[in-house]
C-alpha cells in the first residue's frame, strides 16, 4: 500500500478499562471516528500519548491489530516503534507489520538512538515498511542535527518526518533541507503551531487533536494552504487553550482522556504508569475549558 | 383553507420553491412544505431528473440517493458507508448509538446479542401480550364516535409495548412514557429528556443486573462480545437508541395506516373482511410511507455509485421513500396496493442494518390494526384541517382526528 502523509495524523490515546486492560471496543470507535474525517490522513498508534512505554510487545501488536480491523481500506495506520536496539526495533516493527501497520514511526528508546542513520536503514530493510522518522523538541533528548536528519531522510524506506521542532526558524531550515525527500508532519504543540505549519508542511501529528479532531484538521489544512488568518482564528479561540490545558508532560495522556471522558466519549481517564494521573485541580481546569467552550454534554 | 378534500394530496404545490432544480440543490428532509404526500412526489421528480443530487442543507451538505439500486448498494456495503452519524443534523452524540450507528466489525457483534430477543419466534410468543395492550387502547373508544388516533391510540400503544419489552417495571411506565414522548417531540420545557432518560436507564441497568427479567435490558446486561461483557456505557448507548428507534417509527407507521384507512374506506373494508391480509397491508404502508424517509451515511473509502465518484468523508442520505417508489423496482409504485406481493421494499432498511425490531414492529402493527378494525367501523377523517404531520428523523403524525362507529368485538 502506498502511504500518503497528508493532513492530520492524530496520535491516538489508549482507552483503558477499570483494570487498566486495553478497552479495544472504545479504540475501534476512536479509530473509525478519525477515519470519517476527510482531512484526517491517518492515525498514529503506539505513540507516546498512546502510552507505548507502558505496553508489552504483545499489547502493542494488539493495538495495531485492532486499529487495522477498525480502519477502512486504505486508511493508514502508522505504528510507533520504540526500542533500544535495531534488533528489537526490527522484531517490534515486524510484529506491527504482521498485524496491519502501513508504516512505522521510529521513536527513540530509553537512551535515544545510537547510530541513527544505520538504525533507520536497518529497520527499513528488515521490515520492508515505510518509516517516519521522529525529530524531538529541544528538551526531548532526541534531536538530530541537520546533517544526520538529511541522511536519515535520504534512506529509501524513509517517507516521512514527524518533527516537534518548536523554533520556526530552525524548523524552516530543516524543512527546506528534507522537503524534497520526505513528507513532513508538524508535531510542535506550541503557541507558534500555525506559523510552523505555514512555513511548509505536508500535515501535522498532534496529541491534542484527540479532542475535537475535525476543527484541528481544518485548522491544519488552512495553515498549510496559506489561509493563516482562518487557521489563527480557530487556534486563538480554542486550539491554543486546548494545548495549554491538555499538554503537560507526563500528564498529557490523562488530561486528554479527561477531556474525552467529560465530553462523554471515553468511560474514564485512567492511565498506566509511567503516565501520571490527573488530580482535582487538573480536572477542574479541563472542565472549565470545556464548559467555557460549550463542549460539556447537557 | 384546506385544498382538496383529502389530507393526502401529493399534487399540491410545495410553496413557491416547488421545482426540481430547487430540491436538487436544497433538499431538506425536514421541510414542512413537503407534508401531505408532497415529499414523495418531489423525491420522485428528483429520482427521475437527478438520482445523485447534492443538497447544501445541514452542516457541509450531503448527497441524496433516490434510486432503489443505489440505496441497496449503500446498504450492502457497511464497510464503505459508515452509519455514524445516522441522521443530519447530527444529534451531537460523540459515541455512536448502538447498533444503529455502529460499523463493522462491532455492528454485527452488537446485534448478535439481542437478535434472539427480536427474532420472529421470540416475538410470536409475545403476541398475546401485545394484543392485550391493543385491546385496552381500542376499547377505551367504546361509547365514543371520535378520537385523536395519534395521541390516544398509536403512540400510547406502541410506547407501552416497547417500554415493557425494555424492562421498565409497570409502576414506572407512565414516567418513562412521559420522558419518551418529550424526547421524540424534542420538548425541553420540563428539562432535557435525553438526560432524564440517561439517568433512568442507568438506574434500570443496575436494577436488571440484580433482578433479571425477560426483557431487553436484561439481555444486554448478560450479553458478551468475545467473552467480555458489555460495559454500562455500551448498554446505555443501546438503550438510548432503542427507545426512539422502536417507538416513534412504529407509532408513525400505525398512524399513517390509520390515515390511509380513513381516506380509503374500501381498503379498510377489505381488511376488515380479510384480516389475514393485514400483514401484507403493513408491508405496503411501510413501503408507501416509510416512517424513516431515509438515513445518512459517511463515505469511508473513495467509491463510485451510479457514475458519481464519492470521496472519504462525503455525507449521503439514502432515501428510502424515493427508493420505495422507484418504477424500476416496483410495479405502479405510486399506488397504495395492500395486496402487493412480493414487496421487497427498504422501508425497514436493508442489509446489515435492517431494522433490528422488524418482527416486533410487524407484530405490533398487525395486532394494532386487527383489534382496531374489529371495533371501529366507518373510520373517517373528522377534520382535514385538524390533521398534522411532523417532519423529522422519523416523519410522524401529530394529530389525526377521526370519527367512527364503535362496535364491540365478537
Amino acid at each position: 500500500m502506498t502511504v500518503t502523509l497528508k493532513g492530520l495524523f492524530p496520535s491516538v490515546v489508549l482507552p483503558l478499562r477499570e483494570d487498566l486492560s486495553f478497552a479495544h471496543r472504545n479504540y475501534i470507535v476512536q479509530i473509525q471516528g478519525f477515519a470519517r474525517m476527510p482531512l484526517v490522513g491517518g492515525v498514529i498508534v503506539n505513540d507516546e500519548v498512546g502510552e507505548i512505554t507502558a505496553l508489552a510487545a504483545e499489547e502493542r501488536a494488539r493495538v495495531v491489530a485492532v486499529a487495522y480491523e477498525a480502519a477502512p481500506d486504505g486508511f493508514p495506520i502508522i505504528a510507533g516503534v520504540r526500542a533500544d536496539t535495531h534488533e528489537e526495533a526490527a522484531r517490534l516493527g515486524n510484529d506491527a507489520k504482521e498485524h496491519g501497520a502501513t508504516a512505522l514511526l521510529v521513536l527513540p528508546g530509553s537512551d535515544g538512538i545510537d547510530s541513527p542513520v544505520e538504525f533507520h536503514r536497518e529497520l527499513a530493510a528488515s521490515t520492508g515498511l515505510p518509516l517516519v522518522a521522529y525529530q524531538g523538541a529541544a528538551t526531548s533528548g532526541v534531536r538530530y542535527d541537520i546533517d544526520t536528519l538529511t541522511k536519515i531522510c535520504d534512506i529509501a524506506g524513509v517517507i516521512g518526518l514527524k518533527t516537534a521542532i518548536d523554533d520556526v526558524a530552525v524548523y524552516r531550515e530543516q524543512y527546506n533541507a528534507v522537503r524534497e525527500k520526505v513528507a513532513v508532519l508538524v508535531a510542535n504543540e506550541g503557541s507558534n503551531l500555525v506559523e510552523t505549519l505555514a512555513a511548509g508542511a505536508s500535515g501535522a501529528s498532534l496529541d491534542v487533536s484527540n479532542v475535537l479532531p475535525k476543527p484541528w484538521s481544518i485548522m491544519v489544512d488552512n495553515a498549510i494552504r496559506g489561509e493563516v488568518d482562518a487557521a489563527r482564528e480557530w487556534f486563538d479561540s480554542l486550539g491554543a487553550k486546548l494545548i495549554d490545558t491538555l499538554r503537560n508532560g507526563g500528564k498529557t495522556a490523562a488530561l486528554t482522556k479527561t477531556a474525552l471522558m467529560m465530553s462523554a466519549f471515553l468511560p474514564n481517564n485512567l492511565v498506566r504508569p509511567p503516565a501520571t494521573a490527573v488530580d482535582d485541580t487538573d480536572s477542574a481546569a479541563v472542565a472549565e475549558l470545556l464548559g467555557s467552550a460549550g463542549l460539556l454534554p447537557g | 383553507m384546506t385544498e382538496g378534500t383529502k389530507y393526502w394530496n401529493p399534487d399540491l404545490p410545495a410553496g413557491e420553491k416547488d421545482c426540481p432544480e430547487y430540491w436538487q440543490r436544497h433538499f431538506d428532509n425536514y421541510d414542512a412544505d413537503l407534508t401531505r404526500g408532497r415529499y414523495h412526489r418531489v423525491l420522485g421528480e428528483m429520482r427521475e431528473s437527478c438520482p445523485v443530487a447534492h443538497s447544501d442543507q445541514h452542516e457541509d451538505g450531503y448527497y441524496v440517493l433516490t434510486r432503489f439500486e443505489d440505496v441497496q448498494f449503500v446498504h450492502k456495503n457497511p464497510e464503505i458507508f459508515s452509519s455514524y452519524p445516522v441522521v443530519m443534523p447530527w444529534f451531537g452524540n460523540l459515541r455512536p448509538m448502538i447498533p444503529v450507528e455502529s460499523d463493522p466489525p462491532l455492528q454485527k457483534k452488537y446485534r448478535t446479542i439481542v437478535n434472539p430477543f427480536f427474532s420472529r419466534a421470540k416475538q410470536a410468543e409475545k403476541e398475546s401480550i401485545y394484543r392485550q395492550y391493543a385491546v385496552e387502547y381500542v376499547e377505551q373508544f367504546a361509547g365514543r364516535d371520535s378520537c385523536d388516533a395519534v395521541t390516544e391510540l398509536c403512540y400510547p400503544f406502541v410506547l407501552r409495548v416497547l417500554i415493557k419489552q425494555i424492562g421498565v417495571p409497570e409502576e414506572e411506565v407512565p414516567t418513562v412514557s412521559d420522558i419518551g414522548e418529550r424526547l421524540v417531540a424534542m420538548d425541553t420545557s420540563k428539562g432535557n429528556p435525553a438526560l432524564e432518560l440517561y439517568a433512568y436507564f442507568t438506574k434500570l441497568i443496575a436494577m436488571r443486573r440484580e433482578n433479571p427479567g425477560d426483557d431487553i435490558v436484561t439481555v444486554l446486561t448478560q450479553g458478551e462480545i468475545d467473552g467480555e461483557p458489555l460495559s454500562d456505557m455500551e448498554i446505555l448507548d443501546y438503550c438510548m437508541a432503542i427507545l426512539p428507534a422502536g417507538f416513534e417509527t412504529t407509532a408513525s407507521a400505525f398512524a399513517y395506516a390509520m390515515l390511509f384507512l380513513a381516506e380509503n374506506p374500501n381498503i379498510a373494508d377489505e381488511l376488515r373482511q380479510n384480516p389475514d391480509q393485514i400483514p401484507k397491508a403493513v408491508e405496503e404502508i411501510v413501503r408507501y410511507v416509510p416512517p424513516i424517509r431515509g438515513l445518512y451515511r459517511t463515505v469511508m473509502t473513495d467509491v463510485e455509485v451510479n457514475g458519481h465518484q464519492f470521496k472519504r468523508g462525503d455525507r449521503i442520505m439514502v432515501n428510502w421513500a424515493a427508493a420505495n417508489r422507484d418504477p424500476d423496482a416496483f410495479d405502479k409504485p405510486d399506488e397504495l396496493d395492500v395486496t402487493r406481493h412480493p414487496n421487497r421494499h427498504v422501508g425497514f432498511g436493508h442489509g446489515a442494518h435492517l431494522c433490528l425490531g422488524i418482527h416486533m414492529a410487524r407484530l405490533e402493527l398487525k395486532v394494532g390494526l386487527e383489534e382496531t378494525l374489529k371495533r371501529l367501523n366507518d373510520i373517517r377523517i373528522a377534520d382535514v384541517d385538524g390533521v398534522a404531520e411532523r417532519p423529522g428523523a422519523t416523519w410522524n403524525m401529530e394529530r389525526l382526528p377521526l370519527t367512527f362507529s364503535y362496535v364491540p368485538a365478537e
